[in-house]
């Protein structure tokens, strides 16, 4: 699969370097395929590009390297989903949204974080009924919902 | 749409796995118990549209190019 997204300049990703979404995204049922490019100099942000759609792209980040007091408790349900038993081995991310012009600052959306098994290369997108996940700005900027310590 | 009346205790079954019972009702809250199967997500309606709705804000604002070089921007003048 070959990104056409700016942020990804042209790179390929192999077949088998593809993640599993067997569940879709939330309100993106339909797409099962991604990959996750990483972004120069941009670390820890990573483009997430659906395999079924190209037009579909949007950058995540993990939380847990943007803040220090982040924590998501995975139920046996996730596991079970993502056909791994270890929660050890789960990645988590979160969908960021970029600024637009002007000064507001980017937000991390913490409500409905994608957990990743690496051994298996699934992935499902879960609903955190953490109170203190809500929507927060990043970098200094001030809370857009509650704080995000858990 | 399908509109049925239920009373406190009465229950609506969906399919073979699904059944909402109506618990308490109080005022203008209505307390639901809903039983399904675990592959079945059930959430409370506005954090679902919440969440939908800061994916489609996520996913339109990687479209602009130079929206990244602001993040990074922000990123740098914060450290």
């Amino acid at each position: 699969m070959r990104v056409e997204h700016p942020l990804a300049k042209g790179a390929v990703v192999p077949e088998a370097e593809l993640w599993d979404f067997p569940e879709g995204l939330i309100g993106v049922p339909d797409l099962h395929k991604f990959a996750f490019v990483p972004i120069a100099n941009a670390d820890p942000f990573l483009l997430m590009c659906s395999a079924d759609n190209p037009a579909f792209a949007l950058v995540v980040a993990p939380p847990g390297a943007l803040l220090s007091d982040y924590a998501l408790e995975l139920s046996a349900q996730d596991l079970q989903a993502l056909g791994s038993f270890d929660a050890d081995d789960a990645r988590i991310l979160a969908t960021v949204i970029l600024p637009a012009a002007g000064d507001r600052p980017p937000q991390l959306n913490l409500r409905g974080p994608i957990i990743l098994a690496p051994r298996t290369r699934r992935g499902v997108q879960r609903v955190s009924h953490e109170e203190s996940h809500g929507t927060i700005e990043l970098f200094g900027g001030a809370s857009a919902g509650a704080s995000c310590s858990s | 749409m399908l509109v049925l009346s239920r009373r406190p205790g009465e229950h609506i079954a969906i399919g073979e796995n699904v059944v909402v019972r109506v618990l308490s009702v109080k005022g203008d809250t209505i307390q639901l118990g809903i039983e399904a199967p675990r592959h079945i997500a059930v959430h409370r309606g506005e954090i679902r549209a919440q969440i939908i709705a800061a994916m489609e804000a996520a996913r339109a604002s990687a479209a602009d190019p130079a929206a990244m070089k602001r993040l990074l921007e922000s990123r740098r003048k914060d450290s």
